[in-house]
């Protein structure tokens, strides 16, 4: 498309996907294309209109389990992302965007459902623990984009299979849950787990969406994205210095971003929740009046420390 | 055998200028049962809350009660035996509801309350142990709600909101809605926000509802119906899913200022601005009246309230009047900058993601910020970049940034200032202030 038609980005039912500020990704694509002169808009297709079919990058963002269920089969029916595609538009999915693109993902019931199918991967779900945090991956998928910024909370697993390549070469998260990639990208299509929003913090990425739409763009230097990209790069990696590896190593191999996955009721945060209140660590108090020791000996008869005997009997 | 009853500091700031504390009335023991294990577990956590005041580590309510926590693991249940437990909980709006609650019901008897806004089990067993009033409000995090229906076997639960906060931690709205669900079968009394779809579902669990319609500004998600994974439908202040689920006849309503019921009709002349706090008001007017307060003495005690928690304090700084305002996730933003929009005044955006703020602050990119072009703004706080790049994204770009809140301060001119800030930044801002003068 000539540069001087404009871009128009799609963004796919930001009510349903649309959980972690995926607008977020329009804007980005929006400012970037004007800061080099280029017209941009924003379509949003609500839950219950037709997807366009002359857009030029469309967006699919994450969302909530149900939402996402209920997205694709309004994703399914409508079947117009599949003919922009084949027409030459891009598309870019994040998270659960990012799995209604595949050939198959695993539903929050545990089902297999069939996906778009516009990237040559398959989504399971991860055994056991949701990957949160922040996740660094170096660009393999898209030449040029550099390292890959972003934040992720999903549940979700990716294989890719033969004509699909990962986005990026992981370094620090979960993203596919094989350790060793993030994301895909097939032709003009691509899916990633990263949030924040990932074409904001990936200013490369986003650029590169849009070359696919105008031809290959001026450079324009954005030195608020600069340096919050040289923040978010020097975070994650700090989080992730040698002696924490080394330690990982040894307790067990899991990637940072990986929490165990709780109850809500259970995965609360304690009690400094409202830090005004403390500042003193569980730690602390535990040293100093023995709580631990306490609250296993209350039920133990044979305690050593008399005072220990005495409290477990009131 | 009787506790020790000690005062508990207030955070509320009254208009008249003395503290809540100065007009509460003296309590009557009503819980003489406690075992000697509770009550020396007690004392010896004041010990450490002492300690941890003394030695500045914090304010020590929390310390105090973890260690209560830990050497009577039910005491929980047996503080809140034979007392009249309300729950105050949702996404937004707790801390000020349950203080408006504690107000309203201090009309008609003595009132214990988690008023420092510590609302994990550390701070709600502190507060229960803190004194002896027949009543008890209970200020709850919404992923702490569950526990607290169980330990403290609340008759009474006030529910307000849930929407998407702290992500890395809660994941999901709807996760939460349904171990509310889960949890509230447990509970008599529901006193619900009727216009909010996940919070009507977990109140149906409850023996019996009072329906309160106080709108919502933040409908995103509110697009699931959390029973059945359809599609909720809204039209004008209905909504309702083919399942069957749809929003209850509100026994009260919130008209403007005023409070509308079956034959009553209550004035709310609230202290403190913007539609949200109205909306908290009505609340816990409306919990207050189903526990036996009368509907306008309970209004009438919310009048002089203007600051809750540090919330809207104005702090002046060489010739800047600075209002503080909280938000800490997408809807408390909405209504924030609602405020702010009401005013003409400059703005300073506070911001980090510290473990209670949620970690990922992508969600910045779902609060339109375009309310605040046009006039002086300056970017502040650990994830200041953050802000300032999503202001660029919304074409703000006469944006300011700034070290702290007293910097951010100096850059603008003598007058107001709107200081609007996420939890750990608005914190951080309190305390610069409170230094700087």
């Amino acid at each position: 498309m000539p540069p001087d038609s404009g871009v128009c980005v799609v963004l796919v039912y930001p009510e349903a996907l649309g959980t972690y500020g995926d607008r977020g990704n329009a804007l980005a694509l929006m400012h970037r294309a004007r800061a080099r002169q280029i017209p941009c808009r924003v379509v949003e297709v609500g839950l219950h209109d037709p997807v366009p079919r002359l857009g030029d990058v469309y967006l699919l963002g994450g969302g909530e389990d149900a939402s996402m269920v209920m997205a694709w089969r309004r994703l399914a029916g409508d079947g117009a992302l599949g003919e922009a595609v084949d027409r030459g538009a891009a598309c870019f999915g994040v998270c659960a965007g990012y799995q209604l693109l595949a050939e198959a993902f695993t539903g929050p019931d545990g089902e297999l459902r069939e996906g778009l199918g516009l990237l040559d991967v398959r989504c399971g779900r991860l055994p056991g623990a949701r990957a949160v945090g922040e996740v660094l991956a170096e660009s393999e998928g898209v030449a040029g984009a550099g390292f890959l910024t972003g934040f992720e909370n999903h549940q979700g697993s990716a294989r890719l299979g033969p004509r699909a390549r990962p986005l990026g070469r992981l370094e620090r998260g979960t993203g596919n849950g094989d350790r060793r990639t993030e994301g895909a990208v097939q032709g003009r299509v691509i899916g990633t787990y990263l949030h924040g929003p990932a074409l904001v913090r990936n200013d490369r990425l986003a650029d590169h969406l849009l070359e696919l739409v105008v031809g290959e763009l001026p450079a324009f230097d954005d030195g608020a994205v600069r340096l919050l990209r040289a923040e978010r790069l020097a975070a994650v990696r700090s989080a992730g210095r040698p002696w924490r590896r080394r330690r990982r190593r040894q307790v067990a191999v899991q990637p940072p971003s990986i929490m165990k996955e709780v109850p809500v009721t259970e995965s609360v945060p304690g009690p400094q929740r409202k830090p005004t209140s403390s500042a003193t660590s569980a730690g602390s108090t535990s040293r100093l009046i023995g709580v631990r020791a306490s609250s296993t000996l209350s039920s133990t008869s044979s305690s050593p420390m008399p005072w220990l005997r005495a409290w477990s009997l009131i | 055998m009787t506790s020790c009853v000690r005062p508990s500091t207030s955070s509320v700031r009254l208009q008249s200028g003395v503290s809540a504390f100065d007009v509460t009335v003296s309590r009557k023991p009503t819980s003489p049962r406690r075992t000697l294990r509770v009550v020396a577990a007690a004392r010896l956590g004041r010990v450490c809350e002492g300690l941890s005041r003394g030695t500045g580590m914090g304010a020590g309510g929390v310390i105090g009660g973890r260690v209560l926590l830990a050497l009577a693991p039910r005491a929980p249940g047996e503080l809140a035996r034979d007392r009249e437990v309300v729950l105050v909980s949702g996404t937004n709006g707790k801390t000020t509801t349950s203080t408006y609650l504690a107000a309203c019901l201090r009309t008609r008897s003595p009132v214990d309350h988690n008023a420092d806004g510590a609302n994990t089990p550390a701070g709600m067993v502190r507060a229960l142990a803190a004194g002896s009033a027949p009543v008890v409000v209970l200020e709850t995090d919404e992923g702490w709600l569950p526990w607290a229906v169980v330990q403290t076997r609340a008759r009474t639960a006030v529910l307000l909101n849930l929407s998407r906060d702290q992500l890395h931690r809660h994941h999901e709205v709807a996760a939460v809605a349904s171990r509310w669900h889960s949890a509230l079968t447990g509970v008599d009394h529901a006193v619900a926000n009727c216009d909010d779809p996940a919070v009507v579902f977990p109140a149906l669990a409850a023996s019996r509802q009072t329906w309160v319609g106080v709108g919502v500004r933040w409908t995103q998600d509110a697009l699931v119906c959390p029973r059945c994974g359809q599609e909720c439908r809204r039209t004008a202040e209905d909504w309702g899913c083919r399942c069957g689920l749809r929003r209850p006849t509100p026994d009260w309503r919130l008209e403007g200022a005023h409070l509308v019921g079956d034959a009553r009709r209550v004035a709310l002349h609230v202290g403190l601005p913007g539609q949200a706090n109205l909306a908290n008001a009505a609340m816990a007017v409306v919990a207050a009246t189903t526990i036996g307060a009368d509907p306008q003495a309970a209004a009438d005690a919310l009048r002089d309230i203007v600051s809750i928690a540090g919330r809207y304090d104005v702090l002046e700084r060489a010739g800047r009047r600075a209002r503080l305002v909280l938000a800490k996730n997408p809807a408390g933003w909405v209504e924030a900058l609602a405020v702010v929009a009401a005013g003409t005044a400059p703005v300073v955006l506070a911001f980090g993601s510290e473990g209670v703020d949620g970690r990922d602050p992508s969600w910045l990119y779902d609060v339109p910020f375009a309310g605040v072009a046009g006039r002086p703004v300056v970017v502040t706080g650990r994830r200041a970049t953050d802000m300032m790049v999503r202001l660029e994204m919304e074409g703000l770009t006469d944006v300011r940034r700034a070290p702290n809140v007293v910097s951010a301060l100096a850059m603008l001119p003598p007058g107001p200032v709107d200081v609007v800030a996420n939890y750990t930044a608005f914190q951080d801002a309190r305390r610069e202030l409170a230094h700087a003068s």
